[in-house]
């Protein structure tokens, strides 16, 4: 077992090779870890009540909201759960955007131009104000219900540009040479063209965790986010809610905006470095 | 399971095969004769390297992809051992896939880079349910490359860790794991340089001696065609213009487009220079490929005649192992 | 520098090549891809150069032309084009040369022609960036003159790149390469992607510009049956130098570099039913090159002690013929 994963670990290496993703990488699992460590310590917090609206001290580094409630511990768990939305979206956008990519790419039937079409419909309506919408009209919202909701719209792009993937690999040899080996299409598909297509895929990967992090932000800042848990969007929110900028409150929305910046410069280097991976004329030849 | 013969003749039939494609968008819609009412057989009581020569746009790739199932003819039929290969059960499909296998021209591409080399012969071995206990797969897997001269080594080598050679004798080994009676070799060293040329056309006419495979050779270089067929077909959009003994068709060519060709082949010795020349004479293609009536080489051809353009000329045997498709031979001549 | 000396007479070479090195920085090393080559080229006479893939023949032709681009690099030496050092031109002077002096056919040329362009418009750019001060009516004259010259008929001019089939495209480079008439044209693998009827069409061509324009070509290609058809002289390399030189028909007749002879072996030929030999190995990585004779791990006369230490120096075996092989020296 040990020894697989060693072996996996040692096929992929060379991505770590590679500067921008290993930066992006190390940023993105640092804000994790110090989140999730900061989480596990303070959470605690949230329940209590302190004195409202104090500028950063010892016991409150980053001071207390106009609920009393600490604004670090706050921060901490706001960002766990903005990661695991985002991520949860973005995991949810790539698949369908697979799985439409893939169809639409190796069939040349009618359903591949039906799915086109639809997908061609959901790149060009305006997602921010169609999301707005539908949430005013959704009664409950929790953590997985707000990634579904973020997915309607983040899996078109890459659905698009897996498809485009698809068609030029379908050409090559191999996939012929597939066929002859006995392989049916479905096979195809999934042993030879994706593995292929891995950089590439996770290139959109990031794309779409990063649009589904922009529409979560843009939605909770208008307030029609998560009412009950804590996102880095919410405590915008409620530091905008509470003219936190106007009083000069810095130590209220500054933190997130700032924990928003490390997480999409992660994300970005994450994406540039992919792309430079996939890339061929930057790999190197055996 | 074997496909049993029916009718001792022929290993494969293609019988009045056309392929017509239809290009454009949804306004503009053109059709595109690929293959135009070719007919070709193999024999089947001794191996053969049959070459399909021809320009880029002669159908020959096209008549590959047909005779391997992955295009269906317009009109016609391609029978193995005398059987449709489109009215097959899928018991019997899956022997066809075992008995014809292919090797295509670019070894590059023709390997998923992911994947080890063990894997390439590994898979047709499962899919095609070759063997069924570890031993007798690796068995067949160590035979293979030993038909193509490969050490076991290479199993655990990465695709670019291959040369071209290599690549196309992996390529080569992986075709012959099923055991097949017939390969189809599309362009298979084009892109090998011309040093490494010979160690796989050696390669292709040492099976066909040893193991009894045909091979139908696809090629527009009728130099390696030479060296290594004994059948040849000249194609000539879409259709064949002469076919018969190499020997006889490449030293003394009867079609007006078959003497072009030749005469037009660079040969290595200084001895047989081109004619030197004074003004260049450039003939365009200049007809549309739909309502041709007559020879479609007409336009370029230098004994065209008048009935060369209203009536197509009949593919007919002229000698004992040869068959022209041209008004100036046999009863054409009327 | 608008006139040339009058004092370069035309008996000496055009073109003087003088130990060139250029190759290409990886990071596993530096690919040594012109290892330290010289040769000349005359007035009016077609040099071919043969060698396989990765033999350094397409770098060569970059680096006369100084169109090698990071990481390509040209570490020394001289091409002395007319007496005149290029490597050591500056950009403008250098971009006077070239074009109206020597021009150059890239690989795939068929496929460099701009797309959005009519031919007439790519034509016009390329004369007027090289030479200045021309009227709109010779700018025509000539385009159709250059045009007429490669047979192509004046409609032409009105149309698109992909309107045109694979061998017109490849006609209208050659016309763009020759319209200014210069005293010498570089061609590498003109004709690949053409069929065989279409490229004997093309070769003719550039034999016969020749013929009428009396400027020199250099036809890079690994097809020795081209070079048999059209070549004068011929240049062999293998993994960056050049292993043999001489006239064409001499170096059929008898080749002398062991290389040169198993090329000519493993060539097929419908004029010669022998038995096909391949080289066996493969040529060396050029990072990497082995010590003394780079052939010597592959070659049937390799002399132990002499082949696989000493470099072999370039020995004149008669007029004309040159070999680098320790089995004419001493």
């Amino acid at each position: 077992m040990v020894k697989r994963l060693l072996k996996v670990l040692r096929n992929w290496g060379f991505l770590f090779e590679n500067k921008k993703f290993l930066i992006g990488i190390v940023i993105l699992c640092s804000v994790w870890i110090v989140s999730s460590i900061g989480q596990f310590m303070t959470s605690y917090l949230l329940n209590k009540r302190f004195a409202l609206e104090l500028p950063p001290s010892v016991e409150h580094p980053l001071g207390t909201d106009t609920l009393g409630k600490d604004i670090l511990a706050q921060l901490f768990i706001g960002t766990n759960t903005t990661l695991r939305i985002m991520f949860i979206a973005g995991i949810l956008g790539i698949s369908i955007g697979m799985l439409v990519g893939f169809i639409t790419g190796y069939y040349k039937r009618a359903t591949s131009s039906v799915l086109m079409s639809i997908t061609d419909i959901f790149l060009v309506v305006p997602s921010l104000p169609l999301l707005i919408l539908i949430s005013s009209y959704v009664k409950v919202m929790d953590e997985l219900t707000i990634a579904l909701f973020l997915s309607i719209f983040n899996w078109a792009w890459p659905a698009r540009v897996i498809r485009a993937q698809v068609l030029s690999l379908k050409e090559r040899s191999f996939v012929l040479i597939s066929k002859l080996s006995g392989l049916n299409d479905i096979e195809i598909i999934l042993r030879e063209i994706a593995p292929n297509m891995l950089s590439f895929l996770g290139v959109n990967f990031m794309t779409a965790t990063a649009g589904a992090a922009l529409a979560e932000i843009g939605i909770e800042l208008l307030g029609l986010g998560l009412r009950h848990t804590y996102t880095l969007g919410t405590i915008l929110y409620w530091a905008m809610y509470s003219a936190a900028v106007v009083k000069g409150k810095w130590w209220w929305w500054c933190p997130p905006v700032l924990m928003l910046i490390l997480i999409f410069t992660s994300l970005f280097l994450i994406h540039t470095g992919l792309d430079e991976i996939s890339n061929p004329r930057l790999r190197e030849k055996g | 399971m074997v496909i049993k013969m029916i009718n001792d003749n022929q290993l494969l039939e293609v019988r009045r095969v056309s392929k017509v494609f239809t290009v454009g968008g949804l306004i503009r819609k053109r059709k595109l004769i690929a293959v135009d009412d070719l007919s070709f057989s193999l024999p089947c009581d001794k191996p053969i390297v049959f070459t399909l020569a021809g320009e880029s746009g002669s159908g020959k790739t096209t008549t590959a992809l047909l005779i391997l199932g992955f295009l269906k003819p317009t009109s016609g039929e391609i029978l193995y051992k005398n059987e449709n290969i489109w009215k097959l059960s899928k018991e019997k499909w899956r022997a066809y896939r075992c008995e014809v296998q292919a090797i295509f021209q670019d070894p590059y591409s023709a390997f998923n880079p992911f994947y080890r080399v063990e894997h390439t012969l590994m898979t047709p071995i499962k899919k095609l349910k070759l063997a069924n206990s570890k031993t007798k797969v690796y068995d067949l897997i160590y035979k293979a490359l030993g038909m193509v001269d490969l050490r076991p080594e290479i199993l655990n080598k990465y695709p670019h860790q291959l040369s071209g050679g290599e690549k196309q004798r992996v390529m080569i080994a992986r075709a012959l794991i099923s055991r097949p009676k017939l390969v189809v070799a599309d362009e298979p060293v084009s892109m090998i340089d011309a040093s490494l040329k010979a160690e796989i056309l050696n390669l292709i006419l040492n099976v066909k001696d040893k193991h009894g495979i045909s091979f139908i050779y696809i090629s527009h270089d009728l130099s390696t065609a030479y060296y290594i067929s004994d059948k040849i077909a000249i194609m000539h959009l879409g259709s064949i213009v002469e076919e018969g003994n190499v020997r006889k068709i490449i030293e003394d060519p009867l079609h007006p487009y078959t003497k072009l060709l030749i005469s037009s082949i660079p040969i290595p010795d200084p001895k047989y220079r081109w004619e030197k020349f004074s003004v260049p004479i450039f003939i365009e293609n200049r007809y549309e490929l739909l309502g041709v009536k007559g020879c479609k080489f007409y336009w370029r051809c230098p004994k065209k005649m008048n009935k060369c353009l209203n009536e197509k000329p009949k593919i007919i045997d002229v000698e004992s192992d040869r068959k022209v498709a041209c008004h100036l031979y046999g009863d054409n001549r009327k | 520098m608008k006139d040339m000396p009058s004092f370069l007479k035309r008996e000496g070479p055009l073109l003087i090549i003088k130990k060139l090195r250029a190759g290409y920085v990886t990071r596993n090393g530096v690919i040594k891809a012109v290892n330290n080559v010289s040769f000349g080229v005359s007035h009016g006479e077609l040099l071919g150069i043969v060698g396989e893939s990765g033999c350094g023949k397409s770098t060569l032709a970059l680096a006369i032309m100084r169109l090698l681009n990071p990481p390509g690099f040209i570490k020394n030496g001289q091409v002395l084009f007319k007496g005149i050092d290029l490597l050591k031109l500056k950009k403008e002077e250098l971009r006077r040369i070239r074009w109206k002096h020597i021009s150059y056919i890239p690989q795939s040329s068929m496929n460099a022609l701009n797309p959005v362009l009519n031919i007439e418009k790519q034509m016009m750019d390329v004369i007027l960036t090289h030479k200045r001060g021309i009227s709109k009516k010779e700018l025509k004259e000539k385009i159709l003159t250059s045009l007429h010259r490669v047979g192509l008929s004046s409609e032409i001019i009105k149309m698109y790149p992909h309107e045109l089939s694979g061998g017109m495209r490849q006609r209208v480079i050659i016309a763009l390469a020759t319209v200014l008439n210069p005293e010498l044209i570089i061609a590498d693998e003109p004709t690949t992607a053409l069929d065989v009827v279409t490229q004997k069409e093309v070769l003719q061509l550039l034999t016969y510009i020749k013929h009428k324009s009396k400027s020199s070509i250099i036809l890079i290609t690994h097809d020795m049956g081209i070079h048999a058809e059209i070549s004068e002289r011929l240049l062999v390399m293998y993994a960056g130098k050049i292993v043999e030189a001489g006239d064409v028909v001499d170096i059929f007749n008898e080749p002398l570099h062991p290389y040169t002879q198993m090329l000519i072996s493993a060539i097929p030929s419908i004029k010669r039913k022998k038995g096909l030999l391949s080289i066996p190995g493969l040529p060396p990585d050029l990072r990497t090159l082995p010590s003394g004779c780079y052939f010597h791990p592959r070659c049937p006369h390799l002399i132990h002690g002499k082949c696989d230490i000493k470099k072999p120096k370039p020995i004149r075996v008669k007029q004309n013929r040159i070999v680098w092989c320790h089995l004419y020296g001493d």
